[in-house]
């Protein structure tokens, strides 16, 4: 039988050539709406129910993701009055959304491998005769 | 119940000792924003469950520190061995320096022979007695160009995380530069070389056409 393989159309690594992991996905997935601190990203992923990680998974990632110029350290800050002046804040840069919405086309492709072969079911409303 | 008592604060206190196992740079970068991060989640959970919610926490804390510390020393160790490593490279040449020298002045005193008497094969072959240094000295003619193979080859791997099969794995940087390319070539001929020298020298005493060997 022959061995499936992912069509070539799909991309496999994100621009940088670093390899996402889904921490990191979700870190990037996270920054899309704007930039963030730690513990402000952990919360989000917290109300998404998407990922439990701890400080060690989420400072390894974001130090890979800062290497590899996903994201960068964002210069404007929101006003002291509201906020812990020691905390860091992230931004998406343009190679972290290309990264992004790579990862994420690759993902749409295997959940529709998945539909193709039955594992989930088609979201497209059937359509009855009357 | 005194505040350095309390859960949290011990708790923070032992979570900063548990940062010590990281190593020292990722510790000054990001130390303090774990430290911070991690009472902010302690916070969280003594608010939300109390004791037990902090127990949890720890349990994850734990599982994420031992993962973490052993990823960030690996990917310390493998830093040197990142393009560019000017120390792998180095150490290369130096160990080169023997059997090229070996080599080199074999092929111009023995192949084309010219007279070299300062030749350090002449000088010091004559002075090993015992079996031992013999083959001692053999041995770091023939495999010192292997191993600064090895080096070479090393330094154009790096560890890597695969999703695809979630584990780490060496990758090999396709991208070389010249000089250790260079190298590389150069320790391939230089075995090559030694590879058709003893086969030379020996074949005529494996096939039984000379006794003294």
């Amino acid at each position: 039988m022959p061995k499936s393989r992912l069509p070539d159309t799909v991309p496999q690594n994100p621009p940088s050539g670093l390899h996402l992991t889904n921490a990191m996905f979700h870190i990037l997935l996270s920054l899309v709406d704007g930039q963030k601190h730690g513990y402000g990203i952990m919360r989000e992923l917290e109300e998404r129910h998407a990922a439990v990680m701890g400080p060690g998974t989420l400072y390894g990632a974001i130090k890979r993701m800062l290497g590899a110029g996903l994201i960068g350290e964002a210069e404007e800050r929101p006003d002291p009055r509201l906020d812990d002046q020691r905390r860091r804040y992230y931004r998406l840069t343009p190679a972290g959304h290309a990264a992004a919405v790579a990862e994420a086309a690759r993902l749409e492709e295997l959940v529709s491998q998945a539909r193709a072969k039955q594992l989930l079911p088609d979201p497209r409303p059937a359509t009855g005769r009357t | 119940m005194s505040p350095a008592a309390h859960p949290l604060a011990a708790s923070v206190r032992l979570y900063r000792r548990l940062l010590l196992l990281y190593p020292a740079s990722h510790r000054a970068e990001y130390g303090r924003l774990m430290s911070q991060l991690f009472e902010d989640q302690l916070r969280v959970a003594w608010m939300r469950g109390g004791r037990l919610a902090l127990v949890e926490l720890w349990g994850r804390a734990l599982l994420d520190t031992a993962s973490n510390v052993v990823l960030e020393h690996l990917d310390r160790w493998s830093e040197p061995m990142r393009n560019g490593s000017r120390l792998l490279l180095a150490a290369a040449a130096a160990i080169l320096v023997v059997p090229f020298t070996f080599v080199v002045l074999n092929l111009l005193q023995y192949g084309l022979h010219l007279s070299i008497p300062w030749n350090p094969h002449d000088l010091l072959w004559p002075q090993i007695r015992f079996t031992v240094w013999r083959y001692l000295y053999d041995a770091v003619i023939v495999l010192s160009a292997p191993l600064a193979l090895g080096l070479l080859m090393a330094r154009q791997l790096q560890l890597r995380w695969r999703p695809q099969v979630d584990a780490l794995a060496w990758v090999v940087i396709r991208k070389g530069d010249r000089i250790g390319l260079g190298l590389m070539a150069l320790c391939l001929l230089l075995m090559a070389t030694m590879g058709l020298y003893f086969i030379g020298e020996n074949l005529p005493c494996i096939l039984g056409q000379r006794l003294a060997c």
